[in-house]
């Protein structure tokens, strides 16, 4: 069984700014692990360095107790994959030749290839666009095809990681609650799952645990449940919010105050034209 | 608009082309030759004339157009992977005229620096040191935290072309009439210099580098996502983005050293690639080699024989084929086609 | 006087055996003598600066002589080329005689002994040796003569010749060239120091006071005329051009170190002495 994928007292600089001061995070088998925090407060760095691509001035990340560093880049990219936020691309690559490319460390014929390909793009709902042209797409299309070619990447691998940089952050609700379900699926299937969240709900929803970061720091780490109390929502996001549960999930659920959002009651006009009033 | 041809086709049409039109370039010159000549020519039993004209002038050329073409093309290829950008090109962001100001100095200065005999190795030596280094300036100036800043790109190559025209300039100011010619052909590009000496060492050069260059497809392709991307997808790429610089610096200071700067043919030629069967750098490596040796080979002939018997510098008809296509594609990439 | 009649006859029927029938001359000095040693119609093409005599300037033209072709000249089947140093590629000259070509190559230098190897090499070329001989020894003595009657250093005039004004530059001819060459074998001195043709600023020149400007009268911006030289802001303000000492020279003639060197240095010296002398 994997050890999965544990960073310890990890500290990046940048000049003289501590992106992350002292993080420890551990991403087992088998749990999805989310890690929230505000704008600015390392996230993204904290995955790089859980995926090798960011050089650490303290601290260390081991993949099955073996330092990251110590792994070739092929070998590594046999066991984890890493989605990153924005990718654009200059050329006019195809979307299923962009999802295809997380299979090249596999050395498999280009059939097998594609049909991985096919297959991945079905899970994300972007079947029917494989042949479109990549720099064409909008930015939720875009998302789903990363998301493929890195679920593409360790397709088939022994005890897969996956790190996810906002995977959901152009989505539509829809297919917001689809990838992080299908996200979940490859977590019980034995997958080590990291994701960066900004969306608090979704992030209880979809997560065994949470790391919450704030100014570079771990604020609080721990299952969801445990994590989503008001005192510490409002110590990492500098919110008031009250924590419900959701009525039929179980799982925790927040529910922000509204400063400076004016308080006029308001009823339904029943003007509008939406199918759904009518129906 | 993207056709997406089957790769194997492309491949052998450019093959194809590439064979035919140096066929018929040995076929074309000031002296009409029938085919009976050329075949007498090559298997020995026609006159001294004949055999000259065809075994060492024009055979020579077109071997040369025909390396130097495919090296450039798969160059530029190559170096818009590197830079994630469809706009580099070795003439365009300075790299050519870089190699050509190293060269041009040895022969400026080369006699009073070492002497007659090393002047012979010192020149391609110079324009390959030339090419290396402006390659790795440009790199190092126009990516940072891995991503391409097309316009620091693009500047730094018209900051390169000034530097190495101001430095020219001096050095035509101390250069001698004899000297003084040479450093036009160096500027305009000219396969007027192809003796086989010249083709021997290229493919000593050109065809190992081409090879290697081909292997680097897959890794091309995964760069064009982002360094960090590449290193994910298990990319090795600190070493991956040295090979390709220092071939590309072989393959254009190679093609510098024998042929002065020719221009566009390594812009023009992948993004025609491109268009015909796809991004993807397994196809367009291949591809770039052998359309950009045909364009080449054409391109000398048009060269030959437009002002025939005098002749053309080539550089000048790449440019001018190829300065137009430029100005098309800065157009596309504003409208967001590109 | 029969016998030396019978000797010369034998002597050009000889001669006339191995004589060239299709020649290609490439360097403008070369393609003057071989038609001043009279064999300009055995000429079939030249280079593209090679424009005297008349005859010679309406051969086919095979390009420049810095940037030749071999097959050019391999397509016009001559049997000798006659050309100097100065021909690029030099790859050229062993194409051709792998073509089976008789290569004649000469010194081009712009000097008195460049001079007399081009001469006796045409004429030994030609089997007009003992006509080149000749050519040499009057060119040598009309130099003489010039220089007799106008010795060289010390108070002659200042000289500056213009090549041609490209680009708003005034580029001159300074040492080590044929025109540094002409004036002072003329009992001139040069106006300017540096090594080459070189472009000189507006205020070297008024520093320079030159009692002559000399012109060529065409040159690479197109026919060269007195207005020209007279309107050119780094020239207007000279002494030499406001009096009027402003020469417009054939550059053929002039810096062509041919067959008519000794014409030309006589042409010269009138230049800067003739005029010169009388308003002094």
């Amino acid at each position: 069984m994997s050890q999965g994928l544990v960073a310890a007292g990890v500290e990046v600089l940048a000049g003289p700014r501590r992106l992350l001061d002292g993080v420890d995070a551990t991403v087992a088998p088998g749990l999805v692990l989310g890690v929230l925090g505000a704008n600015g407060a390392g996230k993204s760095t904290l995955l790089r360095c859980l995926s090798g691509g960011q050089r650490l001035h303290g601290g260390r990340v081991e993949l099955d107790g073996r330092a990251l560093t110590a792994w070739s880049a092929h070998d590594l990219a046999r066991r984890r994959a890493v989605m990153s936020q924005e990718i654009t691309l200059a050329f006019p690559f195809r979307a299923a030749e962009v999802v295809a490319m997380g299979r090249d460390v596999w050395r498999e014929s280009d059939r097998a290839t594609a049909r991985v390909a096919d297959e991945m793009l079905d899970l994300v709902g972007m079947a029917d666009c494989a042949q479109r042209i990549y720099p064409t797409l909008s930015g939720g299309e875009r998302q789903r095809v990363q998301l493929a070619r890195a679920l593409a990447q360790i397709h088939g691998g022994r005890d897969p990681v996956l790190l996810l940089d906002e995977p959901v952050s152009a989505l539509d609700p829809e297919h917001a609650i689809r990838v992080l379900a299908l996200i979940r699926a490859r977590a019980r299937a034995g997958a080590a799952v990291l994701v960066v969240l900004h969306d608090l709900n979704l992030a209880a929803a979809f997560c065994d645990q949470a790391v919450f970061l704030r100014a570079g720091r771990r604020y609080a780490a721990g299952s969801v449940v445990d994590l989503y109390q008001p005192e510490i929502i409002a110590g990492v996001f500098g919110i008031q919010a009250s924590v419900v549960t959701h009525p039929s999930g179980g799982h925790p659920m927040v529910i922000p105050v509204y400063h400076g959002c004016d308080t006029v009651e308001r009823r339904p006009t029943h003007a509008l034209t939406s199918q759904a009033c009518c129906a | 608009m993207i056709l997406r041809l089957p790769r194997s086709v492309l491949l052998s049409a450019c093959a194809a082309a590439a064979l035919l039109l140096g066929i018929i370039a040995i076929g074309v010159g000031p002296v009409p030759l029938d085919v009976r000549a050329v075949l007498g020519a090559l298997f020995g039993d026609v006159d001294d004339a004949t055999t000259a004209i065809v075994l060492s002038i024009r055979l020579p050329r077109v071997a040369l157009a025909l390396l130097v073409g495919g090296g450039l093309a798969i160059a530029g290829a190559t170096m818009q992977g590197l830079f994630r950008n469809p706009l580099a090109d070795p003439g365009l962001i300075g790299v050519s005229s870089g190699a050509a100001l190293a060269a041009v100095t040895v022969i400026v200065l080369g006699d009073g620096l070492f002497g007659g005999m090393a002047g012979r190795f010192a020149l391609p030596i110079a324009a390959f040191a030339g090419s290396l280094g402006t390659t790795w300036f440009v790199y190092r100036l126009a990516r940072f935290c891995g991503r391409t800043h097309i316009a620091t790109m693009l500047l730094a190559g018209i900051a390169i072309n000034a530097l190495c025209g101001a430095v020219i300039g001096v050095l035509v100011y101390v250069a001698n009439d004899d000297q003084l010619r040479s450093l036009t052909f160096w500027q305009m590009g000219s396969l007027g210099r192809a003796g086989w000496p010249e083709v021997w060492m290229c493919l000593a050069i050109m065809l190992p580098a081409m090879i290697w260059l081909l292997t680097l497809g897959r890794s091309l392709n995964a760069l064009v996502l982002g360094d960090s991307e590449a290193q994910y997808l298990g990319i090795d790429v600190q070493r991956c983005t040295r090979t390709a610089i220092i071939l590309c610096a072989l393959l254009v200071g190679a093609g510098v050293a024998v042929s002065g700067v020719i221009g566009f043919i390594g812009l023009v030629i992948p993004h025609l690639i491109r268009l015909l069967i796809g991004p993807d750098h397994r196809g367009v490596l291949p591809g770039a080699a052998c359309a950009g040796g045909a364009l080449l080979v054409a391109a000398d002939m048009g060269a030959r024989t437009a002002a025939a018997p005098a002749e053309l510098p080539v550089g000048l008809l790449t440019a001018a084929i190829g300065a137009p296509f430029f100005l098309v594609l800065l157009l596309q990439q504003r409208r967001g086609a590109v | 006087m029969k016998r030396l009649i019978a000797l010369l006859l034998v002597g050009i029927a000889m001669l006339g055996a191995g004589e060239p029938r299709r020649i290609v001359s490439i360097d403008p000095a070369v393609t003057e003598t071989v038609f001043q040693f009279g064999h300009g119609g055995a000429v079939v093409a030249t280079d593209m600066t090679s424009t005297w005599p008349a005859a010679a300037a309406a051969l086919p033209k095979l390009g420049y002589i810095r940037q030749l072709n071999a097959e050019g000249i391999i397509a016009q089947r001559p049997d000798l080329v006659l050309t100097s140093d100065k021909l690029q590629p030099r790859m050229v000259i062993e194409q051709l005689q792998q073509a089976g070509i008789t290569v004649r190559e000469l010194p081009g230098a712009a000097d008195l002994p460049a001079l007399r190897q081009r001469l006796l090499g045409v004429g030994e070329a030609l089997g007009e040796s003992a006509q080149a001989q000749r050519l040499y020894d009057g060119i040598t003595a009309r130099i003489d003569a010039v220089a007799r009657r106008h010795p060289a250093g010390g108070t002659g005039p200042r000289v500056l010749f213009i090549l041609h004004l490209m680009g708003g530059d005034v580029v001159c001819g300074g040492s080590g060239t044929a025109a540094d060459w002409l004036i002072r074998a003329c009992g001139g001195r040069n106006g300017i120091d540096a090594p080459g043709y070189k472009p000189v600023g507006a205020e070297a020149l008024l520093a320079m006071r030159p009692d002559v400007v000399v012109a060529m009268s065409t040159g690479p911006s197109g026919p060269m005329t007195r207005e020209r030289i007279v309107a050119h802001h780094a020239l207007t303000g000279l002494a030499a051009v406001q009096s009027g000492r402003v020469h417009l020279v054939d550059g053929t003639l002039m810096l062509g170190f041919g067959p008519r060197l000794g014409e030309a240095v006589e042409a010269f010296a009138d230049l800067l002495h003739g005029d010169g002398a009388a308003q002094r």
